[in-house]
């Protein structure tokens, strides 16, 4: 976490280190797969050319859940939390990078969200493990698969637009521009939520309400 | 008290009323068909950051934790960084959890001065 000294709260994702590790492999299997878009998953009908051969077509391991919990919200949430301003009783903490070791740690949550969006637009993730019970307001997993399956297009420019905005993340960290790191963690949040209104949670949107009434 | 139970009680505090780093979520938590409006409650707490800022105040010994939009939508209606501080008086209008918890998504927020700004 990037705090600069700060006094704010802790917030809940692995530690630099693990993360390091977790954006090597996901960098090497992204780059291991440039350019094998067509390859198809194996489906288990044909058997290998040969047992001790290694398989070099990509393969996607996580659902599209768990690769958002271990990759997707902690280096989305690294780099939202590497700038902010918090009022409380202790006083007006505003924290951003200010040290070269700072803005390297929000750098790799950057790095590692742009390369995680080109894993999502691997072909054959499912949206959950079998068996995952939906949350509220969300589709079911089956739903998800058939909607992202019908729309893979539109899915893959919603992927990609994230990940053009962790690139322009990554641009502003190395101006050392906190303001524009802002601003842009801004942007990511709101192709985030475009892409989960409509492939997640479509009929839970923002709609309007009826005149307030003091009390639940 | 010892250290380590006085660490444990202020991680314990901090957890107990910090928002804490979520992911995104549908709005289906949030009872939209229903509006809470309360009256001078008490800024505790004003998180702008991404990707959705907070809100905490206190009304009769209740804290309420309230979430709003994004740092960049909000700026869009006249909020700022430094809006609200701790020990402000306003006054609220926000959409209940369907949990029953003290909370939910703030709507509008009357401040001090009068002004009326919109949370998402």
């Amino acid at each position: 976490m990037v705090t600069s000294g700060s006094s704010s709260p802790p917030r809940l994702y692995p530690a630099g280190g693990r993360l390091i590790a977790v954006a090597g492999i996901l960098l090497a299997a992204a780059l291991a797969g440039c350019g094998s878009r067509s390859d198809k998953v194996s489906d288990g009908d044909t058997a290998p050319a040969s047992n001790s051969a290694p398989s070099t077509s990509i393969k996607p391991i996580a659902s599209i859940k768990e690769l958002m919990d271990s990759t997707v919200d902690p280096s989305a949430d690294g780099l939202w939390n590497s700038v902010a301003t918090i009022s409380s009783s202790s006083g007006v903490d505003r924290h951003e990078p200010r040290t070269d070791a700072e803005w390297q740690a929000v750098r790799r949550h950057a790095m590692t969200l742009a390369e995680a969006m080109n894993l999502l637009m691997v072909e054959g993730r499912r949206a959950a493990p079998p068996g995952t019970q939906p949350n509220l307001g969300e589709l079911t997993p089956e739903k998800i698969d058939a909607l992202v399956n019908a729309n893979r297009d539109e899915f893959d420019q919603f992927a990609s637009s994230v990940r053009d905005e962790a690139v322009n993340a990554l641009a502003a960290i190395d101006r050392k521009d906190a303001k524009a790191l802002f601003k842009v963690g801004g942007d990511i949040d709101q192709r985030c939520e475009a892409c989960h209104t409509t492939f997640w949670y479509p009929a839970s949107t923002l709609r309007p309400s009826p005149a307030p009434s003091r009390g639940h | 008290m010892k250290t380590s139970a006085k660490l444990v009680l202020a991680l314990w505090l901090i957890l107990a009323t910090v928002p804490p780093a979520t992911a995104h979520h549908s709005f289906a938590m949030f009872d939209q068909t229903k509006q809470v409006a309360l009256k001078s409650v008490t800024v505790t707490r004003f998180e702008w950051t991404n990707p959705h800022s907070f809100v905490i105040v206190k009304d009769n010994g209740t804290t309420y934790t309230l979430e709003c939009s994004s740092p960049n939508l909000m700026s869009h209606q006249g909020w700022k960084f430094n809006s609200l501080k701790t020990g402000d008086q306003i006054n609220i209008v926000f959409y209940p959890l369907r949990n029953g918890k003290p909370g939910g998504m703030l709507k509008t927020v009357v401040l001090p001065g009068g002004a009326t700004l919109s949370a998402w």
